[in-house]
């Protein structure tokens, strides 16, 4: 006898299923990824030079943003610089400025702080996805 | 001592034709004459991979390679010249062995800066880079 079709029964079942575990995962990987993002910030911090303190304060951890299956968080400072006057947006020149002397902090803050991060940081989001 | 940034150094005054070590072209300091110069710079990285059982490394340093000229189209032009130089490098020995060289940022526009010289514009690139201990 040819086997010409299969029916898996509690297919439905199953379907829903899915569709809880899908939606647990995406709330997982959300917040796993948030905590990423606080992780670097909380590494970078210490790591940003002071002039008035300002720039620290300027840190931001947005997201995820979810783009179909890809899941994105952002993480750094002035996010809004490019609405601000010139002047007053020097982050990116702090950071690339390899040259000056910071009494406290030091250039490239936030990439040296997902460099110190990631080991670890890749780790914790394997674990979370269980990846 | 192998300092990456030198190595790069190295290569763009082969590689690029108007690049010359000590005259527009350094490693590690800007100097503020002329105001036309390169420089590269050891940025750090990230911790090496190594084997299980700690016998092999892949060091991943970071560099960056400052471009100042006076002139906004010729110093862009240049960045471009340099991260297109750069990028190319794949299973290559630049003094030290490199399976290859990645950008982590495209070309910034940091502005212009007063030099000795006169005004100049700034612009930073920031490369990974693969290679052996």
């Amino acid at each position: 006898m040819a086997v010409t079709g299969m029916m898996l029964i509690g297919d439905e079942k199953l379907a829903a299923r899915l569709q809880v575990l899908d939606k647990e995962m995406t709330q997982k990987t959300a917040e796993a990824l948030r905590n990423a993002g606080g992780e670097i910030i909380r590494v970078a911090i210490p790591k940003t030079p002071i002039a008035t303190g300002e720039l620290r304060a300027r840190s931001f951890n947005e997201g995820p943003l979810q783009e179909g299956d890809k899941h994105v968080q952002v993480v750094g400072f002035e996010k809004h610089a490019g609405n601000w006057d010139k002047d007053n947006a020097y982050a990116v020149s702090v950071h690339e400025n390899l040259e000056a002397h910071h009494n406290v902090g030091e250039a490239k803050f936030l990439e040296h702080g997902v460099q110190d991060a990631e080991s670890y940081l890749l780790k914790y989001l394997a674990k979370e996805m269980k990846l | 001592m192998t300092s990456p940034a030198k190595e790069i150094a190295d290569y763009l005054d082969t590689q690029i034709t108007g690049l010359t070590s000590g005259v527009n072209l350094f490693v590690g300091s800007e100097p503020n004459t002329p105001a036309d110069v390169v420089t590269v710079y050891d940025s750090g990285g990230f911790a090496p991979d190594q084997t299980m059982d700690g016998s092999y490394f892949i060091n991943r340093p970071t560099v960056q390679v400052r471009v100042r000229n006076a002139s906004f189209t010729t110093g862009r032009s240049q960045a471009e010249t340099i991260r297109d130089t750069l990028r190319q490098v794949v299973r290559q020995t630049l003094g030290s062995d490199y399976y290859g060289i990645f950008l982590i940022s495209d070309i910034v526009h940091l502005g212009k800066i007063t030099t000795n010289a006169e005004l100049a514009h700034v612009w930073t690139l920031n490369f990974q880079l693969i290679k052996e201990d």
